[in-house]
């Protein structure tokens, strides 16, 4: 970006963020009445001295770090020849054409604050029922192309989404989410994906869905879990509308910079990293909104111990363990869980006014 | 006397459960109706006490069979036991 856009950005915000400190404060700036110290400084015409403050967002990336112009337009020449980068990116068309991930950038806004996990004990430590009550269960039979995912309901343009469509056109970024499970172990993995509200924004939903169900696919033939045939199968999940608006709710296709694994839920799954692990349907093929509340699979075997919101909180233990503390997926290590498993600051205004609901079963 | 009894009641519940549930409707999905709860916690109890293997190998083709082939069974077991106490029966 030339320095100069990069000056008009910077400005700009620094004057909507002025703006904003002036509206929000008006009595506060009020009570200074200084002569400007510094360029930085504007006298209103009454007197009051405003002071303009950066205020940056959660994934904007300092200054400092930005990668400088001349190495980004003079890639060829640190490549070596304009051939080789041509290559490259062949490269990674060729394996976004054969059904591979396509490139996605770390989103640093939401950084764990602990050590990625394994990608061994990911793989190999994990709950899926319709393919038995093992952790180490063997999903590779289930079939990851075609593939596609029906978002219907309350939406005034009701769509079938291919996977690969859903590579090709979402805004993928990569996001390193802490996972906590219900069972009080955890893991911190780079998931691959988009937000739920870019694909939910493909359908517009009605104003009155209020709801989003999600459900896993259900196929007899590849799932062996599915011959326990009482249970309520498919698998059902879901949640408000505005949890799933929310910046955090992200749809799944990829981990450890590959395409998502069967046994992780591939070839596309959802992921709320302040609830339990339990909320995250995997191997989705239907999404629907509606006003009615989803009764979750779980929900319906044992409505005493899963419920419908199931956000982390360490004080509140389940009916035959405790939720203070989960074991870390690779070290072994037990830790302190935390509120929201951490990511309050990014969902607690979720919940005003709703002490009334089992907020954490 | 009191086993033959025992088999001939399990017997006809084993035929009300076909009669009425249908004689494909699996053990399993009965249980669940009668108690999704207490199914659940069934299970999670003998996973984490046993191990998942045995609920896979033994419990789940158990719970696959027709209602009506548990008291069935557990019927043709007691009749059995009758026949091999012969007066005691």
């Amino acid at each position: 970006m030339p320095a100069a856009a990069r000056a008009d950005g910077i400005a700009r915000r620094v004057g909507v963020a002025a703006a904003r400190e002036t509206k929000a404060m008006p009595a506060a700036a009020g009570m200074q009445r200084l002569k400007p110290a510094s360029p930085c400084r504007t006298l209103r015409p009454n007197g009051v001295t405003e002071m303009p403050i950066l205020i940056r967002r959660g994934w904007e990336t300092p200054e400092a770090r930005v990668t400088p112009e001349s190495l980004v337009f003079g890639r060829r020449k640190a490549f070596g020849i304009g051939a080789g980068l041509l290559g490259v990116a062949g490269a990674a068309e060729a394996q976004q054409a054969g059904g591979g991930l396509p490139p996605a950038m770390r989103n640093t806004r939401f950084a764990p604050g602990r050590e990625i996990s394994p990608e061994r004990d990911v793989t190999g430590f994990n709950n899926f029922y319709e393919f038995g009550t093992s952790k180490s269960i063997d999903a590779r039979r289930l079939p990851q192309r075609p593939w596609a995912v029906k978002v219907d309901g309350m939406v005034e343009t009701p769509r079938e989404f291919g996977i690969e469509d859903l590579l090709r056109t979402m805004p993928v970024e990569e996001r390193v989410y802490r996972l906590r499970c219900v069972e009080a172990w955890s893991m911190v993995v780079p998931w691959t994906g988009f937000p739920l509200a870019a694909l939910l924004a493909e359908v517009k939903p009605l104003s009155s869905a209020r709801y989003v169900a999600f459900e896993t696919a259900a196929l007899p033939a590849v799932m062996p879990g599915l011959r326990q045939s009482w249970y309520p199968w498919p698998y059902v999940e879901g949640c408000t509308i505005a949890e799933a608006a929310n910046d955090l709710s992200f749809m799944v296709v990829g981990a450890y910079g590959k395409l998502l694994s069967p046994q992780n839920g591939g070839p596309i799954r959802f992921h709320q990293p302040w609830k339990y692990g339990f909320k995250a349907g995997k191997s989705l093929v239907r999404i629907t909104l509606t006003d009615r509340r989803p009764v979750s699979f779980w929900e319906r075997i044992q409505p005493q111990e899963y419920g419908f919101w199931a956000n982390v909180n360490p004080e509140v233990a389940h009916p035959r363990w405790s939720q203070a503390s989960e074991r870390a997926l690779g070290t072994n290590a037990r830790i302190p869980t935390q509120l929201f498993n951490g990511y309050g600051e990014f969902v607690a205004d979720l919940y005003s006014g709703l002490q009334n609901e089992r907020l954490w079963a | 006397m009191v086993l033959r009894t025992l088999a001939l009641i399990l017997f006809g519940l084993a035929l009300c459960l076909g009669v009425f549930l249908g004689w494909g409707y699996p053990l399993g999905t009965m249980m669940y109706g009668a108690n999704p709860s207490a199914m659940g916690s069934g299970q999670v109890g003998i996973q984490r006490l046993v191990g998942p293997a045995m609920w896979n190998a033994a419990f789940v083709p158990m719970l696959s069979l027709p209602a009506w082939s548990l008291p069935a069974f557990i019927a043709v077991v007691f009749m059995i036991i009758a026949a091999m106490r012969p007066g005691k029966g």
